[in-house]
């Protein structure tokens, strides 16, 4: 049995993401249970639509408060600055650029470091692949962010809950080592991105500079 | 309503939620999150007024510290929704250590009457972050 987004192109990859979607929210149990996984692309690109679109939402929602009310003016000082900066088209083109990007290398970093913690404290049903899926399927509930304030807080929520359940109902890892391997690889996750985003804050300052003097 | 089952299911939703709520409330002691000295809100920060979920940072900080009346005080509705998550963690793992699961179970009239009282409760607890200067 295959997840719905991972069958052939014939059936229709929107019906196929759709069915993914819902059954995710639905029947997430159902949707990872014996799944057979063909390689990393369509989980990835999964992953990357709602990534991506996720983010456009998130950008979406603040260029719009931003066109009713001058936010800057009501912030206090400490974020006046940094909510100036975000709000730079460079700042958000940058974020919209390389959120694919960042989108499929957090997952396959994240997929890489959970597989080999699964693999350290037992067997796993599927290869690294079955890994990836997990993860990438996992994004689903994300896309909750377009409901504005508290959605993408439930979202992530959600999705995290998703992914521990994806790990060990697809791997059969059992719910203390998925949790295990979520902890550790989300963590260091956080710790690469924290300082990839360092690493970044130069190039983007340089070219924001170069555009608007 | 609430069922106990004679065996765990395959996941156990509750104590892993609850897991990830405790996570969080954690992280949100730790970091410090509770006391910065700004607000976030864009909503609040555009308009004035507290959004529905404006003081829920803070909620977690009091559930951190085993304060439970400041944080329902802080955040009625996401304090509660802790709180009823939590307990329904707690009992499930502990049901599962003795071979048995959990689950809710509503029939549809029960489930229609639960989102209206869950819109009602939205609408109270905005009311009082309103009226509490949150």
């Amino acid at each position: 049995m295959a997840i719905p987004f991972e069958r052939g192109a014939g059936e229709g990859l929107v019906g196929g993401f759709a069915e993914t979607v819902m059954r995710s929210l639905s029947d997430p149990v159902g949707l990872f249970r014996g799944a057979e996984v063909k390689g990393v692309g369509r989980a990835l690109a999964y992953a990357t639509a709602i990534g991506t679109f996720v983010q456009c939402v998130g950008v979406a929602y603040l260029l719009l408060l931003r066109s009713l009310v001058d936010i800057e003016a009501f912030a206090p000082e400490p974020m006046r600055q940094a909510l100036k900066d975000a709000m730079n088209p460079v700042d958000l083109g940058f974020q919209l650029i390389l959120t694919p990007v960042q989108t499929v290398v957090g997952v396959l970093l994240f997929g890489a470091i959970a597989h080999g913690l699964l693999s350290a404290t037992g067997t796993v049903r599927l290869g690294f692949e079955g890994t990836v899926a997990a993860t990438a399927y996992s994004y689903g509930p994300m896309l909750l962010a377009v409901i504005p304030f508290c959605g993408a807080f439930v979202g992530f929520v959600w999705s995290l809950v998703l992914l521990i359940l994806g790990l060990s109902t697809l791997q059969e890892a059992g719910v203390g080592r998925a949790l295990l391997a979520t902890l550790v690889a989300g963590t260091a996750c956080c710790c690469v991105g924290f300082l990839a985003q360092i690493a970044i804050a130069p190039v983007v300052i340089l070219v924001r500079t170069l555009i608007t003097g | 309503m609430i069922a106990v089952l004679k065996s765990p299911r395959e996941f156990p939703f509750f104590a892993v939620t609850a897991g990830v709520a405790a996570s969080g409330i954690a992280a949100v002691s730790l970091l410090g999150l509770d006391r910065l000295s700004f607000g976030i809100c864009l909503f609040k920060l555009a308009t004035g007024l507290p959004c529905l979920s404006c003081g829920t940072t803070r909620a977690l900080g009091h559930l951190a510290h085993g304060d439970l009346a400041g944080a329902v005080v802080m955040n009625p509705l996401f304090a509660t929704g802790a709180l009823l998550l939590l307990a329904l963690g707690v009992v499930e793992a502990a049901l599962r250590v003795s071979g048995r699961g959990l689950r809710l179970a509503f029939s549809d009239a029960q489930a229609r009457n639960a989102w209206i009282a869950l819109a009602v409760f939205a609408i109270g607890n905005w009311a009082w972050l309103v009226a509490d200067g949150r």
